[in-house]
């Protein structure tokens, strides 16, 4: 072995080893806690919270209508994880729907570098929309179209719910069919089918895991006609 | 009102299957890493595992091996596209990885989670997982000869990013 596969394999050992595996065996039907990715986008956003105050003023003065919670969730350009540096300024809300608890639940875009697009999901409380309840975090990816029928824009468990985003191409309406085959209408709004469910625990779930359940989304366009069906996992 | 995703907790049904019980907490070690080498985010590679574990779950039929169905279900899903889309998602868990590391590493991880997934795959599959050519063609479901093409062309790689 040479040098250079020495420093992989011990690179790769380096990483192997933060890896946390410590939360498999949780077999049982009481409270878990959120899962660790979920607890990660908390800390991001703990972190970016810290870093506006401290070096993020002007970044967070030019967004504009950009509420403050997806100013915290977007790596924009100086963001402790910034390599995506989005532009604040060109942030939009895409989608908005009524939410659980009379909130709001808004989805906002950013384009970021390179050719790629964030998003933000969270949920708004009606009265005071520029201060939202929660902030989920930003998924990036590199399809900019964000409404590409099928497009996975962001799923979350939220407490007792699921709250998710999807690209709905030219459906003006749709429905969610869930796993124990019941159909709910789903909202459009912005090319997004956007909203939100109660998580059920019909489906398996792997013992200290997060919650998820296949689903089908089907898509309509104004005559009524079938846009499309695809299937993917909320958790 | 709704709770915080930091108050959050979630109902986990309880798995009423000793067998796979055991292959879980056997192997979830040893699949959380393979699955955070190939995700290069430790968030989307326990993402990965718990999809692969899942999948075991929901098979009908027994495996005669779990760990390579396992090993070979991590690494197709990180080879699929949507799995790629979802890597670029999670992009917050480099945060941690990052900070933790010593330089060289760093810079050794950083250019390894550059690989394309292919190439990325291969060497992990050859120097964490220790695997011949040809095991690693079967779980990529190729020729020997192309995993020899993908390790050479991965290595040049590395070799010109880390100044070699």
């Amino acid at each position: 072995m040479n040098d250079l596969e020495h420093r992989i394999t011990a690179a790769m050992a380096a990483v192997a080893e933060t890896t946390n595996t410590t939360r498999a065996p949780a077999l049982s039907d009481s409270p878990v806690r959120p899962p660790g990715r979920r607890r990660i986008r908390i800390l991001l956003a703990c972190l970016a919270g810290i870093a506006i105050p401290l070096g993020g003023l002007a970044a967070a003065s030019e967004a504009g209508l950009l509420p403050s919670a997806a100013q915290r969730a977007f790596p924009w350009e100086g963001h402790p994880a910034d390599n995506f540096g989005v532009d604040l300024k060109t942030a939009y809300k895409i989608a908005d729907v009524p939410g659980p608890d009379g909130h709001r639940l808004e989805l906002w875009v950013g384009k970021a570098k390179p050719q790629h697009v964030c998003t933000a999901l969270f949920l708004a409380k009606t009265a005071t929309p520029d201060h939202p309840e929660g902030s989920f975090g930003a998924a990036c990816y590199g399809h900019p179209d964000v409404t590409a029928f099928g497009s996975v824009l962001d799923t979350n468990v939220n407490g007792p719910l699921h709250l998710f985003a999807f690209g709905a191409g030219r459906s003006v309406r749709g429905t969610l069919t869930r796993a124990d085959g019941r159909s709910v209408p789903v909202a459009v709004s912005g090319g997004v089918f956007i909203g939100w469910v109660a998580a059920t625990d019909l489906h398996p779930v792997v013992p200290g895991g997060f919650p998820t359940e296949r689903v089908t989304f089907t898509g309509y366009d104004a005559a009524g006609h079938e846009v499309g069906a695809f299937s993917t996992h909320l958790q | 009102m709704s709770r915080s995703r930091d108050e959050a907790v979630t109902p986990v049904r309880a798995i009423a299957d000793p067998d796979f019980d055991r292959t879980y907490r056997e192997l979830w070690p040893q699949v959380a890493r393979v699955a955070h080498l190939m995700a290069g985010s430790h968030a989307v590679g326990e993402e990965l595992a718990q999809e692969a574990f899942l999948g075991l779950l929901r098979r009908s039929e027994p495996v005669d091996n779990p760990a390579g169905y396992l090993r070979r279900s991590v690494v197709n899903a990180a080879l699929t596209k949507r799995r790629r889309d979802l890597f670029e998602r999670r992009y917050v868990a480099t945060l941690r990885e990052q900070a933790a590391m010593p330089p060289e590493v760093d810079e050794t991880w950083q250019a390894l989670r550059r690989l394309p997934p292919r190439q990325r795959a291969v060497l992990v599959l050859r120097f964490y997982e220790d695997l011949s050519e040809a095991a690693i063609a079967e779980v990529l479901g190729c020729r020997p000869g192309t995993v020899k093409s993908l390790t050479s062309r991965a290595l040049s790689r590395l070799r010109q990013d880390l100044g070699e």
